[in-house]
């Protein structure tokens, strides 16, 4: 089937008719994308932007693949992209569905579906119902997605693209987690001293109440905060990652606290390598009991242990009772999550960049820096200039649950120090805190 | 074949069905051990047009490195299995072991 006016005219009566305000805001889509009509297989396919839109040898199949992650006797679905609505058309086959909403992820590509494929099928049937990525806040379950649509989301479908992706690889996340329980059981047997002789994170709690916290990531924005951090004197307690340490001793800065979580001794050894560390010696570092004793060892400060919601550490936590830190993949959610519980009422994050604005991976100076300006395979995010800024699957997904963390503390304030790394939800920006200020309107 | 051996055609559809269900991590790693078993197999003498399989592993990085993952997903399911299975009649006893296959729904 080659492109055709009457067909995409007989699609886009439905959405017209039954869905007017969605008509209204898709009919002018402008978004400049490159379409052709792909018949170089036996089912011919739209390639647009690099991308196929489906197969292009069994599309009912790899619908139906696709539908699969639906629970047959589900009454209700969501489904991310529209495709070239094999996917809608398979899921309306059910008798039980009563309910199928279909969330377009980019009105161009959609637009473009409707010049080359039927979709009447779906549109027409009053079980469905229509949105649009842009108007939703989150997920919903169950549902199905059509990745090569997830690829193609418009800026504004960013954040609904990303959760998908992330509820997409969460049980594979799990599932290597669970093949590393082993080695990380071993290594918190070897710290079992360190865990009982320790305090627990729990002290910290409460002990900065009302006040501001600051939050030194580890992206390559923090350098553009150093003389900022040198001018508050202090007067914020300092939270690091580790990776951020060594960068911010350079600069002449000593966090209050450091927070390390991660179990591969190689990657995190050198944070902690080559750096003054006796400087510390009134200063804690926090950290989950899979870290490798040699770096718990070579702190010459107070440490206190935490744990995750992992199940990993249920038995240990049954001996010694610590308490927990929302951790989620990034040693900056556990960090956040401190600064929370500090009793905060406002955390500034620094370096938060959860992107590669610069091409860089972390702010010059930490052993984990590299430049990624050459790597084609990235994916995107927006930034605070509202521009795709690379970043990869993880960092989007850590993202996204920093996202969702926050917004579960409605009484804290949060502050995105740049805006060159990724736009953070309801983290307004410093440079917009510090005008506040200088008007007399701040806090 | 023991519970962790699997055929090398089983493993590329397992990569494709996890290419065309969005899940890239899984997919990229069934396809590292895909490509990883491959490389070596495809050179040996008996494998038959060892060229056009090389052509074909060429195509399908390219299209997972531009995330044209349907397409990935078509090269190794239709296109790339064609030959395996061919090269399977040539040496029946082959096998991949301690490849990722089960898929869970994320739902």
């Amino acid at each position: 089937m080659n492109e055709s006016l009457d067909l995409f005219r007989k699609n886009t009566c439905f959405i017209e008719r039954r869905w007017p305000e969605i008509w209204n805001r898709i009919k002018g889509a402008s978004q400049r994308i490159q379409a052709y009509w792909d018949q170089t297989t036996p089912q011919p396919t739209l390639f647009i932007d690099d991308i196929h839109l489906s197969s292009g040898y069994d599309q009912v199949s790899e619908a139906g693949l696709q539908a699969s992650l639906v629970p047959k006797s589900s009454p209700l679905a969501w489904l991310y992209g529209v495709g070239i609505g094999e996917v809608p058309r398979v899921l309306l086959q059910r008798s039980r569905l009563e309910r199928l909403t279909v969330v377009i992820l980019n009105p161009s590509v959609v637009m473009q579906s409707f010049r080359y494929f039927d979709h009447t099928c779906w549109l027409s049937d009053p079980r469905v119902d229509l949105a649009l990525a842009d108007n939703e806040q989150d997920i919903h379950f169950p549902f199905a997605a059509v990745p090569s649509c997830l690829q193609l989301a418009s800026e504004p479908a960013a954040r609904i693209r990303d959760l998908v992706f992330l509820e997409l690889a969460t049980p594979f996340i799990q599932a290597k987690h669970r093949a590393q329980d082993v080695e990380l059981l071993q290594r918190m047997e070897e710290n079992l001293n360190l865990i009982r002789c320790d305090g627990d994170v729990a002290e910290l709690f409460g002990s900065w109440q009302g006040k501001t916290i600051v939050v030194a990531a580890a992206g390559p924005t923090l350098a553009l905060h150093y003389d900022w951090l040198l001018a508050q004197d202090e007067k914020y307690c300092l939270i690091a990652v580790d990776a951020a340490l060594k960068p911010l001793v350079e600069a002449g800065i000593y966090p209050n606290v450091v927070v390390t979580i991660d179990s591969f001794r190689d990657g995190i050894y050198p944070f902690f390598s080559s750096i003054p560390l006796l400087r510390f010696s009134d200063k804690t570092l926090v950290y989950f009991p899979v870290v490798h004793g040699d770096v718990l060892k070579q702190w010459p400060g107070r440490r206190l242990g935490s744990y995750s919601t992992s199940t990993l550490y249920e038995r240990v936590r049954e001996h010694y009772p610590k308490e927990t830190l929302f951790s989620s993949g990034s040693v900056l959610h556990p960090s956040v999550d401190l600064a929370v519980k500090m009793g905060a009422s406002r955390v500034i994050l620094l370096g938060a960049d959860l992107s590669f604005p610069g091409g860089s991976s972390h702010v010059s100076g930490s052993p984990a820096f590299c430049n990624k300006a050459e790597d084609k395979s990235l994916h995107w995010v927006l930034n605070g200039h509202g521009k795709k800024v690379p970043t990869t699957a993880n960092l989007r997904g850590y993202l996204r649950d920093l996202e969702r963390y926050i917004a579960q503390c409605p009484e804290v304030e949060f502050v995105n120090g740049s805006k060159e790394g990724a736009h953070i939800q309801r983290a307004c920006y410093l440079e917009e805190m510090e005008n506040g200020r200088l008007r007399g309107i701040a806090h | 074949m023991a519970d962790s051996e699997v055929s090398p055609i089983s493993a590329s559809k397992a990569a494709a069905d996890a290419f065309r269900l969005g899940m890239e991590g899984q997919a990229s790693l069934n396809l590292i051990k895909l490509i990883d078993f491959l490389s070596p197999w495809i050179q040996e003498p008996g494998f038959p047009n060892r060229k056009e399989m090389n052509r074909l592993l060429g195509e399908l990085l390219a299209a997972q490195s531009r995330k044209d993952y349907l397409r990935a997903a078509d090269l190794l399911e239709y296109e790339i299995a064609r030959w395996i299975t061919v090269g399977e009649t040539c040496s029946p006893d082959i096998v991949m072991k301690d490849v990722p296959l089960k898929i869970c729904p994320p739902n």
